[in-house]
């Protein structure tokens, strides 16, 4: 897999160059800033850029140099890492795009498999969320009037595994249950969190996980 | 009459402010020397690791599981860095605000709050304050169990912060527990925090209203 890298910080971006390296993907752009790496994917197609959010242009030009690459080669994943697993950085991301994008924490991909996975899931268009946060997303009940407090609690472990952006057969490996089980599941979970059919499958998997923010974040969503 | 009926007022103590706003400076600027020291270098650490543990010239078992625990320890090392540094000053705070960093407060301490809020700054000290003082209240006004909606606003130098509970408001007596808890703090910084009752109401219609002033 081809991957660009953006990241202020030097011996981390080196030593991330090297992990992908080291994980036989080819490293076509390291990058200081955001800057920087829009003029050397211009030269340099790339299958994933990785962004640090805190990095120049700006406090957070990881996320708005994303915004920009998104709109600029939409088939493009972009894996933004952080030092903060945040629900406000999250929903930025969603807002940037709700396929092939991803968000971890540093630390949390430095090892070539997971690394990989993550790429990989990316690159096939599905969303990668860090899953302390995913399962910190679906956990917290509302006060009143909770659609997600209608889910069963299988419903719920599904949708937690959706959030962190697993396929059908993913979650399906998790549970020890059949894609068909989770087929059913996931339908009722689009059913009770009132999702509308005509949205695509992909599309309604991120508003299952965004319906929950939006009624916990009000109007700044 | 209930205690909770009585509206509850606290000033700012007289001569009060620089210290505190030097105070909230200072656990900004350690927060900062922890993140952009020790934690970025554990982070880089951790990949480096994560390279070399690739780079095993044979299938040593016995080294990979020491490289997995050394890993873990890096890991858990840095939570317990973030957790320090959210202590001495929110990241989210210092990053995005007053009005984003309580929003995400309220969903890490499941409580049932919406916050009403723009992107508008009221400086590093002001919003610390602001941000500690509505930890400690918020947890006491939710045990009503009710959504409660925090306003944040400011005009005119001050940065005013109002908690209502929808048609019904605050439980007054809640509301009340709430002004006692947060006002030292509050007045320590030159400001001010009451519970009101909104017009034409008798019992309640309760609101909070913390006022403070900005650098």
């Amino acid at each position: 897999m081809r991957v660009a890298v953006a990241e202020d910080l030097f011996v981390f971006r080196d030593g991330l160059g090297m992990l992908l390296e080291a994980a036989g993907h080819e490293v076509v752009a390291r990058a200081g800033d955001g800057d920087e790496l829009v003029a050397a994917l211009a030269d340099q197609p790339a299958d994933v850029s990785i962004l640090d959010i805190k990095m120049p242009p700006g406090a957070e030009g990881g996320l708005t140099t994303g915004a920009q690459l998104r709109a600029d080669y939409p088939d493009m994943g972009l894996l933004f890492l952080s030092h903060y697993s945040e629900l406000h950085y999250l929903m930025r991301i969603l807002g940037i795009g709700a396929e092939g994008v991803g968000y971890r924490l540093k630390e949390r991909i430095a090892s070539v498999e997971t690394l990989t996975d993550t790429l990989n899931r990316i690159a096939d268009g599905e969303v990668v969320i860090e899953p302390a946060l995913a399962k910190r997303l679906v956990e917290k009940p509302r006060a009143e009037d909770d659609q997600l407090a209608s889910l069963s609690q299988r419903e719920r472990e599904v949708l937690r595994l959706m959030a962190e952006g697993r396929s059908n057969a993913g979650i399906a490996g998790q549970l020890v249950i059949g894609v068909k089980t989770v087929e059913k599941f996931i339908a009722g979970i689009f059913d009770k969190l009132e999702l509308r059919s005509d949205e695509s499958s992909q599309n309604r998997r991120v508003l299952a996980v965004l319906s929950y923010l939006r009624a916990e974040q009000g109007p700044r969503l | 009459m209930t205690r909770g009926s009585v509206p509850r007022t606290y000033a700012p103590t007289p001569g009060s402010g620089a210290g505190v706003r030097e105070h909230w400076m200072q656990r900004l600027e350690l927060e900062r020397e922890l993140h952009d020291g020790a934690s970025l270098r554990l982070s880089a650490l951790s990949v480096r690791l994560g390279v070399a543990r690739h780079q095993l010239s044979a299938h040593d078992l016995a080294v990979e599981n020491l490289i997995d625990e050394v890993h873990e320890e890096l890991v858990a090392a840095l939570h317990e860095l973030r957790r320090l540094g959210s202590k001495l000053y929110p990241p989210v705070l210092h990053a995005s605000g007053l009005a984003v960093a309580i929003g995400d407060v309220a969903v890490a301490m499941r409580l049932p709050v919406e916050v009403v809020g723009g992107a508008q700054r009221f400086g590093p000290a002001s919003e610390g304050v602001a941000y500690s003082a509505l930890v400690t209240c918020l947890p006491i006004v939710c045990r009503a169990g009710a959504r409660v909606a925090v306003d944040i606003g400011g005009a005119d130098g001050e940065l005013s912060v109002r908690l209502s509970g929808g048609s019904r408001g605050l439980d007054p007596d809640l509301a009340v527990e709430a002004v006692d808890a947060m006002s030292e703090a509050v007045a320590a910084a030159g400001g001010s925090c009451e519970m009101v009752r909104r017009p034409a109401t008798e019992e309640g219609d309760s609101m909070i209203v913390v006022m403070l002033p900005c650098e």
